[in-house]
Formats: structure tokens, sequence, C-alpha cells
């Protein structure tokens, strides 16, 4: 193996004899490369006051649903709605999307929840396996494309995120941020962990370009956005 | 099944030109794409600008790959990655069977890799008894048909619906039906037990972060979400020209690749791989990355071409290109194929096998126009016709007709008297010409002769 990567690096360096007094950006902190024609479209961090319509039209483009809730309790009710429409009285819970409250009032209306949160691993993969829908928290959403951001703090396996058909995932308000690159400036901690970036149900266009949802993950997502502007 | 051979390229174009259900299933296909990529185009006015920033980026990577790869290697160990490294085809799936074997896995999942296309990793698993189920809809689709995927981003572009029923009808012993939908239900429900059971799963990565390590893995379906962390090992496959700096740059290449490649916003599903799983959650314990030469460096050590490591794979160039909508991938004879196959398929197989390859090309200059870095395939084409050329590989006449026409540009009476050549053309044998194509009817005047009579005049 070392013999390998000896040779390989041998035969890189020797292929770039020509260029070693450039400047190299793995040096040290490096020079902007992508210049300043490139800062994000829209400024940092999303101000809440213009509400969620682009959001919301992108999510829903995407076959996504949305809804927008003041507190947890509203936000509870509006997801044990859904559920109660659609017919689906289990629900695996990751972490305590929305805060204590939002899982607590979603017990009280009859869901039977499934927390995943402790479980061993292999008791948590059977579950998400079973369970007709989850509920997690999203870090952060991205406004422009309608992404959800999961970082191992509200989603510790990502799986969960792919293994049920029925995807609800909450998050404040104030943590819709404009862009990828608008989040990556406003919070540049993310840009130190593991990363799951979600838009959209599951889909595919692999036969004739005809639009599939929950190709192999879920068929449907609904995003919840907890404490408006009001 | 088209004999995948670059050498073959003529007689594969005749055949894919009288499939007519071939020419409009890729026609309709690409042009649903590229629409799609148009409007995202339209409205964004710094796209040109995004180009620009890309292509900088990646020279700046290519030019340094030494150190980016250290790099990388260094920061993806320290997050418990381990890091393997494979000069050639053979290397890369030693490593893979070994890991597999080191664990007795006999079945693992995949999902969509072009890398691994080109190492042929499925069938050196298969030879040595490790079932490989390729997981993303189109693949699973020309894996269940015996045939290499025909495009870079949809590997079953060239199928219709029908030929896709027919398929499953036949080899999965199901009732035909050329629904979509029911199709693409019946493929989940069947791979589901497959992600649960699998020991290894294997993936590409659409990109290395040298700085922190990562692989990134982009996507639509969810497999290879599922592909990664249902098995308890997990294999990236990494073509080493695959590196961005860091991860500062991934909102600018993300929008460039998925943009160009399907015409979204933003992929379904991103994922940012930092290591395995801690041992107390549910998901890989291992995460291996073989880093893959495979004539890369090769390629490297000709700055003339060094750009075409550039590529992000996101298949605009074919799909805008004239030639690959008349003629599908499988033309091609190579994993990759298209304007970029035609450049890289005589670097990476020889001159000699890929000699054809790059006179596949109007040279009309839309792939250049689409590309997301800015590769100037017409360039390449050109060049590689003239390496091509001068190693005394085109044919005899072409070779004749060429001098002839050089000898005659260095003597202008001779050149002269040639001009009224084409009025005789209608008497010339140039059958084989006219059968496709018009002749250009010949003016009734020469250039010269228009240009000397405006010399003369007052
Ligand atoms: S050459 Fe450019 S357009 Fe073609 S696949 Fe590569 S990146 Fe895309």
């Amino acid at each position: 193996m070392n013999e390998a990567r000896a040779a390989i690096f041998d035969a890189v360096r020797r292929a770039l004899a020509d260029t070693a007094s450039t400047e190299c950006s793995a040096d040290a902190d490096g020079p902007d490369l992508a210049g300043a024609a490139l800062q994000p479209a829209t400024d940092g961090v999303r101000p809440a006051a213009g509400g969620m319509a682009h959001f919301r039209a992108v999510l829903e483009e995407l076959g996504a649903g949305f809804a927008e809730a003041l507190s947890a309790e509203a936000a509870a009710d509006w997801i044990a709605g859904a559920l109660a429409a659609a017919g689906v009285k289990r629900l695996a819970v990751v972490g305590a999307p929305g805060g204590p409250a939002l899982v607590a009032r979603l017990g009280a209306a009859g869901i039977g929840l499934e927390p995943l949160d402790g479980l061993a691993p292999d008791a948590c993969r059977r579950c998400l396996e079973e369970v007709p829908a989850v509920l997690t928290a999203a870090d952060f959403a991205l406004e422009r494309t309608g992404t959800l951001v999961f970082t191992p703090a509200t989603l510790p396996f990502r799986g969960a995120a792919g293994l049920p058909p029925w995807h609800i995932a909450v998050l404040p308000h104030a943590r819709v941020v404009a862009d990828l690159a608008a989040l990556f400036a406003s919070h540049p901690e993310v840009t130190r962990q593991p990363l799951l970036f979600v838009s959209g149900p599951s889909r595919t266009a692999d036969i004739e370009k005809t639009l599939v949802l929950g190709a192999h993950g879920p068929a449907r997502l609904d995003v919840v956005v907890v404490g408006g502007a009001a | 099944m088209p004999d995948s051979r670059p050498e073959k390229l003529k007689s594969e174009i005749r055949r894919s030109l009288a499939n007519s259900a071939l020419r409009s299933a890729v026609a309709r296909a690409t042009a649903t794409t590229l629409a799609k990529r148009a409007a995202h185009v339209a409205a964004e006015p710094r796209w040109e600008a995004m180009r620009a920033a890309a292509a900088r980026i990646k020279r700046e990577t290519v030019a340094h790959l030494d150190r980016y790869l250290a790099q990388f290697e260094a920061a993806a160990t320290a997050a418990g990655i381990r890091v393997h490294w494979a000069r050639d085809a053979a290397e890369a799936c030693h490593h893979v069977r070994a890991l597999a074997a080191a664990h007795g896995v006999t079945e693992v999942v995949k999902s969509k890799s072009m890398v691994t296309e080109e190492i042929g990793l499925n069938a050196h698993l298969e030879r040595h008894g490790i079932e490989v189920v390729e997981t993303d809809l189109g693949e699973f689709i020309v894996q269940l048909a015996g045939e290499p995927p025909s495009h870079l981003t949809a590997p079953a572009l060239h199928k219709r619906r029908e030929d896709i029923g027919r398929l499953f009808a036949e080899k999965l012993g199901v009732a035909f039906t050329d629904d979509p939908v029911a199709l693409t239900a019946l493929v989940r429900e069947r791979l589901r037990g497959r992600f649960l059971r699998a020991g290894l799963g294997i993936t590409g990565a659409n990109f290395a972060l040298a700085r922190e390590g990562a692989l990134v893995v982009v996507e639509n379906e969810g497999n290879a979400l599922l592909t990664m962390n249902l098995p308890k090992r997990h294999v990236v496959v990494l073509g080493m020209e695959r590196l961005l700096p860091s991860i500062d740059e991934l909102p600018l290449f993300l929008d460039l690749l998925v943009v160009s490649a399907t015409g979204q916003a933003f992929p379904g599903y991103v994922s940012v791989l930092r290591g395995p799983t801690p041992p107390d959650r549910p998901g890989p314990d291992e995460v291996h990355v073989v880093v893959v030469d495979n004539g890369r460096s090769r390629m490297l050590a000709r700055p003339e071409y060094r750009e075409l490591l550039h590529c992000i794979r996101c298949g605009a160039c074919l799909n805008v290109c004239p030639v690959y909508r008349q003629i599908g991938g499988h033309a091609y004879g190579w994993v990759v194929p298209g304007p970029i196959g035609a450049a890289l398929i005589p670097l990476v197989l020889g001159l000699e096998r890929g000699r054809d390859l790059p006179f596949a090309s109007t040279l009309c200059g839309a792939c250049a126009d689409i590309c997301p870095v800015k590769i100037d395939l017409p360039g390449h084409l050109l060049r590689l016709r003239g390496d091509i050329a001068a190693a005394g590989l085109t044919g005899v006449a072409e070779r004749l007709v060429v001098r002839s026409w050089a000898f005659a540009a260095r003597h202008p009476r001779i050149y002269r008297a040639l001009t009224a050549l084409p009025r005789l053309l209608g008497r010339l044998p140039v059958r084989a010409w006219t059968a496709t194509r018009d002749m250009p009817r010949p003016a009734r005047r020469s250039f010269r002769r228009l240009w000397d009579e405006e010399e003369r005049r007052p």
C-alpha cells in the first residue's frame, strides 16, 4: 500500500514539476479563490420580516409540504392533524424537535411516539424500518433552495432521513438563512461538522425524465417552521 | 448489448443512427435537462463569474494536486477514515475486494459512481463471488440489462419506459407495466432488504475536501444515503482529481454541478462525510477511501491536456453535443462518453484505440460554452487530432488530401487553378458525402476574383 502511495505521489510531483513555484492555498489560509464576485446573492441570515413566501414556494415546487406555526403547541397540532388525516398513528422521534412541549402535545394527541434517543443502534434501525413516519429537528434551512440542514447534534443517525416513507422536520424561524454560502458565512461552526442536506422528498427522473417521488427515501416531506415573524 | 470498444466507433455510429427509438429517447431526455438548466442560468446573473471562479479553483487544485492530496489524507486519517492508494484499476479493485473478504461480505450495495465503472469494480467483485447490487434506479436498470451506463448522470437515458417495463417483466418475473411510478416502486421494494442485509456499501464521491478530509456525495434518490449509512462498512472510491481545496468552495461547486447536471437548484441529498459513526449510534463503524490514479498522473504530466482533469462529470457537454444526441453514449465505447469522453478516451486508452473519437465532433463549441468549469473541449479535440495525425494514425486518403492541399497552399498558381475545381465536383465521385448532406453550390466568381475586382475599382 505504501508502495502505491509513494509511486502516486512521485508520479504527481514529477508531472507537476513545472508548476512548483506558483502559489498554493494548501500552504496557508490561502487566497480567496472564489473572489469577491461570488459573495452570497442575498445578505446573510434571512430577515424574518418578509415571511416565508419564497421558502414555501420552493418547497412546494419540490413536492414538499410547508407549515408555519407561531408556537410549539401550534406546530404539534398541525403535525397531529396531518398524521390523523393520513391515518398514521406511530411516529419515530429523533431528539426533541421544537422542544419538549411539542413532543408532549403530540403524545397527548394520541400519537404513538417512538423516541430513538438512547436506543441501541440495531433497535434504532429496526424501529426506523417499521414506522410510517419520523419527526426530526433540522439545524437550519436554506431559503433559496428549500434545503434542510442536519448535523449530528440533531440527526445522530443520517439514515433516519432516508428510511421511513414520511419525514417531518421542525425548525425555528430564526434558523432559516438565505443559502449555503450565507450559512457558512454566518455559522462557520457548521463547516466543521458532518452534514446532511435534504431538499424535498426523495425523487428520481431516471425513466424518461418523468419525476417520481419516493425513489428510495421518503415520498413525503413536511417542513414546519416554528415561531414566525409575529 | 453494444460492443463497448472505442475502436468500433464507426460501426456503432451506424448502428445508433439506425435506431430511431434510441435517438428520440436521447433527444427528449437531453432537451428536458437543457431547458431546466437554461432557466436556472438565466436567473443567475453571476453564472459567468461562477464558471470563471470554478475554472480558477480547479486549475489551482490540480496544479498542486500533490499537496492537496497529502492534506486530504492527513485530515481524513485524523477523522478516522482509512485512506488506501491505488495506482491502477487492478489495485483499486483489490482494495475493495480485500475489505469485503476481511469481513466475510458476500453482498454489497452500491450507488452510482463513474470511477467504479472505469475500474470495472462490479465485474471484479462478482468474479470473486461477491454480489453487487446497483441501487440508483438508472444503474439498476442498466445492470439488469447487462449494459454499461450511457450517460454520466442519467445511466438509462437511452431506454424508453416500455423497454424498461419489458426488461423488468423478463428479468424480475413481474407483470408488464410501463408506468414509471410503478416501476420505481418495484425497485424500491426489491432493494430495501438489500440495503439492510449488505455488509458493505460502495459509493463514489463528487468532491473530496482537502482541508477537512471530508467527502461529498450528491444524489436525488436517497439510495446513496442508505448505501452509506445502513451497512456496517462504507468504501468510497475516489478519482484523485476530485479534490477541492476546502469546504469554502463547496457552495459554488454544488451550484455549478447541480444546475449543469440536472437543471435543479439543489440536489435531493448532499452528504458531507467526516469519518465513521461513533459506536453507540447506527451507521458505518468503518469508512475507507480508495484514492485512484489509473492514468490520471500520466494526464497530469501533459500540461496541454491537464485541464481535462478539471471535469466534475456533470454531463452537460453530452446533453448539448449534436453528435452525442444522435448516437447516444454506448457508441463511444468507454465509460465516459460525449465530448469529454472523446477527449479522454485517446489519452486514457491510447491514441491508437481512441483515434476516431476526436473526429466525432463538429467542433461547434457548444460543449465549451456549457461546461461549468470552462474546459476548452473543442481545443483539446483539435489538439488530439493533430497528435493522431502526427502519429500517422489517420487514413491514407485523408493524409493524401491534406498533404495535397498543403502543397497547393504553398504554390499560388496551382492553388488558383484548383479553385476552378468545385465547378467540376458534380462529376467527381463524392456520392458517399452527398448521400447524407447537400453539396453547397460553388460561387460563380471566386473570392480572389472579387477581391481583385474590388482592388481595381477607382
Ligand atoms: S467536461 Fe465540463 S460539461 Fe463535460 S462533464 Fe466535464 S464538467 Fe461537465
